[in-house]
């Protein structure tokens, strides 16, 4: 196993950073190419990067309760995250990170693809419930109308929604 | 509570001793019949579903997993596997430290 990681296949990583709220944008452009260029640096390729948005903290962090979430996905050889993390670490408007070891062997292409099936599944479950919800909602409406004939413009109201 | 069971192994362990042969498959019998009355046999959902994923970025399946004050649910509650529920703790771990999910409070 070691000699194939030396043989080519870079091992992945994952970092999520916060940057106060207030940052514009152009500085938070600044912030992402300079980790790019840190990971051009180590013979990498950013994988994947997203944008989290602005988000509440479930607790304020350095007197911020909101936050905006980077999350990116990268390869590279040796010291990548620590050079990252050290970057990240010297920005004073990036207050909290955590990376990730992924994978020793990373795949890309697999890694997205599985990413991709994930997203579906969580979809399709997001689907799931919204359906169990519209039936709980019709069978509440159903149930109540022959008690409560009254209620039948409100149930209906409901099962639309 | 706890002094009942105390007392019932050591009634078990005297009728072992007595009859000879006690293996512990009759034990869980007993047990899972004695159960079945009141509690249903809870499955481990990640092992069950393999569409449900553990990732600490997923908000909402760790909501699910965290009581209303951050505490981590216990396995006998929650009915996940031994690997499934440690690798549950290191998610919502990591989830705390992105403030994703809030670390433990007593209330307000």
């Amino acid at each position: 196993m070691a000699t194939q990681t030396q043989s080519g296949i870079l091992p992945g990583y994952e970092t999520t950073y916060i940057t106060r709220s207030e940052l514009s944008d152009e500085g938070l452009k600044a912030i992402q190419e300079r980790l790019n260029g840190v990971v051009a640096q180590f013979g990498g390729e950013l994988v994947l990067q997203e944008d989290w948005g602005k988000r509440k903290l479930a607790y304020p962090i350095s007197k911020e309760t909101r936050g905006h979430y980077t999350y990116f996905v990268y390869t590279g050889k040796g010291d990548v995250v620590h050079e990252i993390e050290r970057n990240l670490r010297l920005n004073d408007q990036v207050f909290r990170f955590l990376s990730v070891n992924l994978e020793k062997e990373f795949h890309i292409d697999g890694f997205k693809k599985a990413r991709a099936d994930q997203q579906a599944a969580a979809k399709r479950r997001e689907e799931e419930r919204e359906a169990r919800r519209e039936e709980r909602m019709a069978a509440m409406g159903g149930e109540r109308r022959p008690y409560a004939p009254r209620a039948q413009s409100e149930s209906s109201d409901s099962s639309e929604e | 509570m706890a002094y009942n069971r105390e007392d019932r192994r050591d009634d078990r362990r005297e009728d072992r001793m007595d009859s000879g042969a006690r293996d512990g498959r009759d034990e869980g019998d007993d047990r899972g019949s004695r159960r079945s009355g009141f509690a249903r046999k809870k499955v481990c959902r990640f092992c069950s579903d393999q569409d449900f994923i553990m990732d600490y970025k997923d908000i909402r399946m760790m909501q699910s997993f965290v009581s209303e004050h951050g505490k981590i649910t216990p396995r006998r509650i929650s009915g996940n596997c031994a690997m499934h529920q440690r690798k549950l703790t290191s998610a919502v771990k990591r989830a705390r430290n992105l403030a994703l999910v809030g670390y433990v409070t007593s209330g307000h």
